[in-house]
């Protein structure tokens, strides 16, 4: 079937979206012209309005359209407390589970020498002049149980104590739902160094 | 290359490949340095991710065509050598050089031999001033196996052996030569190149001329972009 060039540009454009092939974007497009026309003028109204509004806290660098986020700008969060993750999604994990009260901090990444990224990359000049000017007294480690993350943590852990303050890192351990035939020697062994009394 | 089968293997470097999968270069014992395509490898569930990492030892299956390969499988071969601090980032500068200077499918069975090696020793904690040596001598077997091996015994324009407290100039790729006033090439003395052919260098003036050497050997080699895991190690210090 012949489609039109707008169709095919349409059909094309959608599949930007993360885990759409050309299948589901070419149901995405019909539904859209076929269905829901108003959801589509909405849809494109919202993702333009976003690209063009959506940058990043200047306090904690996650993604939003003020120049506070919400958590920032929330008075009954500990601001003595920063947690410090790789990126706005692992905020929101975090928000959703951990019942944690302090701020965030995040990096957009995280260190990676072999492709340039370097501590002023990942925001950590604007960690540090808020390390020496606020009342922060814990910064918790919160980055990924990679090499990458590791090091990252690692950096940011001397940074920090050179000004002086508590550095901790979060405990690893095998995965909830997970066999333990089938978890890595590293996995398991950092879950036994972290074990905790029963 | 037919379909290899469980390979010795370190990764390098591995950065995203479109939604879900990423571009692997690996450092292998019988292929030298192989870049492949790990599929699906960033999807949540993964069983691969976890396994993939550096500085762990791995055995690794991938088939295809070069230059780029598709991972096939993967299984861990040892424990991870567990890198901290100072020694992670030391980690990061070898696995730059090695990106930067290999080529692809060239075998270094000798080379690796002693990265496997540099790794074990890396993970003895904190090993203060002998990191410094350590990365001397991957260094000078790096450039020896690449073909730029440093001529440690000989004045150049004489042929007369090398003295310990005689001072020379050292040129890249051709070797040292008597010091003058108007020398160029890297000021030393001869003590350092004889410690570094024997494997032996104990004394702070000769680590720190081996240092500039070693500089200037790998800067002929690597041009004009700095290597940026060097920034991040003096950015530690
Ligand atoms: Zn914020």
């Amino acid at each position: 079937m012949a489609l039109s060039p707008l169709i095919r540009r349409l059909i094309e454009d959608l599949r930007c979206l993360p885990g759409v092939g050309p299948k589901s974007a070419q149901r995405m497009a019909f539904q859209l012209l076929e269905r829901d026309r108003n959801g589509a003028r909405r849809l494109a109204d919202t993702l333009l309005q976003s690209a063009e509004k959506i940058g990043h806290c200047t306090q904690c660098r996650t993604l939003c359209e003020t120049e506070l986020c919400t958590i920032c700008c929330d008075q009954r969060r500990d601001s003595r407390l920063i947690c410090v993750v790789e990126t706005p999604a692992d905020v929101v994990a975090l928000e959703q589970s951990s019942g944690y009260r302090g701020r965030y901090f995040v990096l957009m990444g995280h260190l990676s020498p072999l492709d340039g990224i370097g501590p002023n990359d990942i925001g950590l000049d604007l960690l540090a002049e808020q390390l020496k000017s606020d009342e922060v007294n814990e910064v918790i480690l919160a980055t990924n149980p990679t090499v990458e993350g590791e090091a990252t943590a690692h950096f940011i852990h001397d940074m920090v104590q050179r000004l002086g303050i508590t550095s901790s890192r979060i405990a690893f351990g095998v995965p909830l739902g997970s066999e333990l035939e089938y978890t890595d020697s590293e996995t398991l062994s950092r879950a036994l160094q972290g074990r905790q009394p029963f | 290359m037919p379909r290899t089968s469980l390979q010795p293997a370190y990764l390098l470097h591995h950065r995203p490949y479109r939604e879900t999968s990423s571009i692997l270069e690996l450092f292998t014992a019988e292929y030298g340095r192989v870049a492949v395509v790990a599929k699906g490898v960033r999807r949540k569930k993964s069983r691969l991710q976890p396994l993939l990492q550096l500085y762990r030892p791995l055995l690794l299956s991938w088939r295809g065509r070069g230059p780029l390969y598709s991972l096939d499988q993967a299984e861990e071969n040892g424990a991870m050598h567990s890198l901290a601090g100072i020694s992670m980032m030391s980690g990061f500068y070898i696995n730059e050089l090695l990106v930067r200077l290999l080529h692809h499918e060239d075998a270094y069975p000798a080379l690796y031999a002693t990265y496997e090696l540099l790794l074990q020793q890396l993970s003895q904690g904190d090993i203060g001033a002998e990191l410094e040596w350590l990365l001397r001598q991957f260094e000078l077997r790096l450039l020896h196996d690449l073909g730029y091996g440093l001529n440690l015994e000989y004045e150049v324009e004489t042929g007369e052996p090398l003295q310990p407290e005689q001072r020379y100039h050292y040129l890249p790729e051709q070797g040292a030569f008597y010091w003058q006033e108007s020398g160029v090439g890297v000021p030393l003395h001869g003590a350092t190149l004889l410690g570094l052919a024997s494997g032996e260098l104990n004394e702070s003036r000769s680590r720190r001329e081996a240092k500039q050497l070693m500089r200037r050997m790998l800067a002929s080699l690597l041009g004009d972009k700095p290597l940026n895991s060097r920034e991040l190690i003096r950015q530690m210090m």
